[in-house]
């Protein structure tokens, strides 16, 4: 396991925090679906949950949300156990599962209404609760529609809305951008920024659209096979990927593309040629007409690398250096185990 | 602030105080086409009932019993209605929680399940109180008419009320059982079978009820009444008991309250037949009932004592540390706690406690036998229900509670032939005196030995006293294999503390 990459000591000097995972394990069977994971979020943070398909996120949040039970460790949420307190957990926790029914014959506020009345709240304590959800996920427009009508966008929000209707302190929001178009991605991701700076919730959020969390998280843990590879701010996770080195000799990936014509395989074949004789250049791919190399050098060889290539007759009109993203990060620290 | 919004105010004041799921349902049941037909149906029913009904008597309405009859046409209409629409749309509501993926996020709110159980039922009971105030009008008509009876028709109309509460719970209940897709089409077709059977038999009961008159000046009446509603309400109370254990998560306790309602419908029933002999003395209840009263106990132990005793052993962290709350209470009460070792202890303890019961109330003898006979049979097919489900687990931890309960059930079921085999295969003559090799056959040994009541001459007291010593052997051995587990189902107890930092950190505390 990799070690987490902020330091404990760091980490402590920020209070108690909302959401803890302890040692937490989930094994069905022979299958260990969460495998020790353990990583802590504050108040006012919105921690990415990330990785590939079965990577145990899933089974972690239901978890969180005391849905199931681990099979050894705990998890605290504003400090109780969900296992040994798990009712005073549900009260301070709010869950967005990934699909969630609707009720038939109900309508947006009669929805809910309903869930605010499941959470104990009265009078005007619950009207108030269920104004202040239609406001903010702006919904106020649409609370008369009947909610199997409503479109996944906009049951999405309901969603958000209704996870938020106990005002609870932490919520776990287990893939709630899948299925939306860009815009309401947009939107949703906003909604979800809000809820940590105004509202200083704890917010824990899974997603493999992982260009996503990179905007509104302030840290994330990648987990794979129900390990945790990775887990510190994005800043952190980023530079650990290119080790502890200086900005010098970081690995950069870059891309060539050369101008197509009838004879872009031959020239192709002898820039990837020329590409593999070059120092400083690992991994070189070619599809079409780019190429894509991991590059070990500082910008004085990066432009050195540029000049010969030019000077050496490949007709390049693209060449560019992608920066690392979470997207790379993450493929990077996963490794494709599937179990 | 407009009459509308303020009778809108009020009515959200006073829905505050009810149960969430009855407000929740209410609302969707009376914007669902289902509601809105059968009501529609069931008032156009009734009113062409009476227009019919009228002119069909004519002008003999004035005299003769028309009353009787239009009443139990009305009472057949809101019977289909309270009966079998009622029970099979409290049947579908829980089934389509956890269809629609609904059901969770009820279970994580600050609902618990005896809530979202009761908001069920009482959600049903509402549409019944519904469709019993639209009939009701009717209702009134037949009190104008000759042959109406003011008694008879309360009985029946509460009878009626009651009966559907009842059926309601059950199918509720077994909504929850099933949480196997798969099935669900046939658990569907199966439940509406059984709302038409249990229909159509309690019309048929009513029909009979309905033709004569009620004897309600008699002491006897009132006794069969209230052993009904007592057992039924006992019933009722386990139906809503198993439904809240279905929906309590798996690592709380779910064992406990069906637990207690077994016991207090064991004490119920033999309550009740003390309650009897009391007051008419020991006389007056008859060897019959006794044998009767205890051949349910034993099938009601049976059941309930399978269920527990093949429990898993292993107890969640949350039920321990709740458990140890208790103090030195949690050993005294340690039959009623989960766990499938301790699930054994109050199986003994109920047996034991029958046939001490018969054996008090000095019966004849041979219904001494018979009891002590039953409760033995009890133990044995539970013992090695609880050995087999000790087993299994150690083989593979694959082994479910189900395994052991079915492999009991076959077990019974092969000691059952299993001495008539030989004769079947031809080694030894078809023979229809009693041998003691058909002691496994439970069914057989207790009717030999109700029989030697009457002194019925081929069977005597030496064949069942050596039925009772083979049973007695064999209980002894079934006790010796299970005698190490009942001990751990307490002294493991002992250890059982609060959950301290320490051992939730620690990885393998749950092993
Ligand atoms: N109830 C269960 N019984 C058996 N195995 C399960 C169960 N729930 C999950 N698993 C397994 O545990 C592993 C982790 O699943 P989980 O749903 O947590 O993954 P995930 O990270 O949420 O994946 P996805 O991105 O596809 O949602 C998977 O291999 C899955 O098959
Ligand atoms: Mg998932």
């Amino acid at each position: 396991m990799i070690e987490p990459v902020l330091s404990a000591a760091a980490i402590d000097q920020r209070g108690e925090p909302a959401l803890e995972l302890r040692h937490l394990h989930r094994f069905f069977g022979r299958l260990k679906a969460v495998d020790d994971v353990s990583f802590k979020a504050w108040p006012g943070q919105v921690m990415g949950f990330i990785g590939p398909n079965g990577a145990g996120k899933t089974t972690s949040m239901r978890i969180l949300a005391t849905l199931d039970t681990p099979t050894a460790g705990d998890a605290f949420v504003c400090g109780y156990s969900v296992v040994d307190d798990p009712d005073k957990v549900r009260r301070y926790l709010g869950f967005m599962p990934d699909s969630f029914g609707k009720y038939a014959n109900m309508n947006v506020v009669e929805y809910l209404d309903f869930y605010a009345r499941a959470y104990g709240l009265r009078d005007a304590q619950r009207r108030d609760a269920i104004e202040h959800v239609l406001v903010f996920t702006e919904l106020r427009k649409l609370a008369d529609k009947a909610i199997n009508t409503l479109s996944k966008g906009m049951s999405q929000r309901l969603g958000l809305g209704r996870c938020l209707i106990h005002d609870p302190q932490v919520m776990i929001l287990d893939e709630p951008a899948a299925g939306l178009d860009p815009r309401a991605r947009v939107e949703l991701r906003e909604l979800i920024r809000l809820l940590a700076t105004e509202m200083k919730k704890t917010v824990l959020i899974s997603s493999h659209i992982l260009t996503e969390l990179g905007e509104i998280c302030d840290s994330a843990a990648i987990i794979e096979a129900g390990q945790i590879l990775a887990y510190g701010t994005v800043d952190e996770i980023q530079r650990k990927q290119h080790g502890d080195s200086t900005e010098l000799t970081r690995a950069r990936s870059l891309h060539v593309r050369i101008a197509a014509g009838d004879d872009a395989q031959s020239r192709m074949l002898g820039l990837e040629k020329w590409l593999l004789e070059q120092p400083l250049i690992n991994l070189v791919q070619c599809s079409g007409a780019a190429a894509i190399f991991d590059f070990e050098g500082n910008d004085e060889d990066q432009q050195r690398l540029l000049h010969n290539m030019l000077a050496a007759g490949h007709p390049v009109i693209e060449f560019y250096g992608k920066t690392q993203s979470l997207e790379d990060a993450f493929m990077n620290i996963t490794k494709g185990i599937t179990q | 602030m407009s009459a509308g919004d303020k009778f809108f105010h009020l009515a959200d004041y006073l829905t505050d105080r009810l149960n969430p799921i009855l407000v929740k349902e209410t609302r969707q049941a009376l914007k669902s086409r289902q509601f809105i037909i059968t009501f529609m149906l069931l008032l156009t029913v009734a009113w062409l009932i009476s227009v019919f009904g009228t002119v069909w008597y004519g002008p003999a309405i004035e005299y003769g019993s028309a009353g009787r009859a239009f009443f139990v046409a009305y009472y057949y209409v809101i019977g289909f209605a309270s009966l079998f629409v009622v029970p099979f749309g409290s049947f579908r509501s829980m089934l389509n929680e956890r269809d629609h993926n609904t059901y969770e996020l009820l279970s994580i709110s600050t609902l618990s399940p005896r809530q979202i159980v009761n908001g069920k039922l009482l959600s049903s009971m509402v549409q019944v109180f519904i469709y019993y105030s639209a009939i009701a009008p009717f209702i009134a008509f037949t009190s104008l008419l000759q042959g109406f009876d003011l008694a008879m028709v309360t009985l029946f109309l509460l009878a009626g009320l009651l009966w559907s509460f009842f059926v309601s719970m059950v199918a509720l209940m077994l909504s929850t059982l099933s949480s196997n897709r798969q099935w669900q089409a046939i658990n569907t077709i199966g439940m509406i079978g059984l709302l038409l059977w249990q229909m159509s038999a309690a019309f048929g009961m009513s029909a009979v009820g309905l033709s004569e008159s009620i004897p309600f000046d008699s002491e006897e009446f009132w006794w069969v009444l209230v052993s009904l509603l007592v057992g039924a309400g006992s019933f009722f109370l386990l139906a809503q008991q198993i439904a809240i254990s279905r929906l309590t998560f798996e690592s709380d306790n779910r064992s406990s309250g069906i637990r207690i309602i077994c016991t207090l419908q064991f004490w119920l029933l033999w309550g009740g037949v003390w309650a009897y002999a009391y007051r008419y003395g020991m006389a007056a209840v008859h060897e019959d009932v006794i044998a009767a009263c205890a051949t349910m106990s034993s099938i009601h132990w049976l059941i309930a004592g399978l269920i527990f005793s093949t429990e898993p052993d292993h107890v969640s962290r949350r039920v321990r540390r709740n458990v140890s709350r208790l103090g030195a209470i949690r050993f005294l009460v340690a039959p009623w706690l989960p766990g499938g070792r301790r699930g054994l202890l109050v199986l003994l303890i109920h047996v034991l406690m029958l046939a001490i019961f018969v054996r008090l109330g000095s019966w004849d003898l041979w219904v001494q036998n018979m009891v002590l006979a039953a409760a033995l049979y009890v133990f044995i097919y539970v013992a090695i229900g609880s050995a087999i489900g000790r087993l299994g687990q150690m083989v593979t931890p694959e082994f479910r509670p189900a395994h052991a309960r079915v492999l009991t059930i076959l077990i019974g079921a092969l000691g059952m032939i299993a001495p008539y085999l030989p004769a079947a295969f031809g080694f030894t003559r078809w023979s229809n005196a009693y041998s003691l090799g058909e002691f496994a056959n439970p069914g057989r040994t207790l009717i030999i030995i109700s029989e030697t009541a009457y002194g019925s001459g081929s069977h005597n007291n030496a064949t069942v006293h050596g039925v009772l010593l083979i049973l007695t052997a064999i209980a002894g051995v079934a006790l010796l294999i299970n005698l190490k587990a009942m001990f751990q189902g307490f002294s493991e107890m002992a250890s059982w503390k609060s959950a301290t930092a320490a051992e939730s950190s620690s990885v393998y505390a749950e092993d």
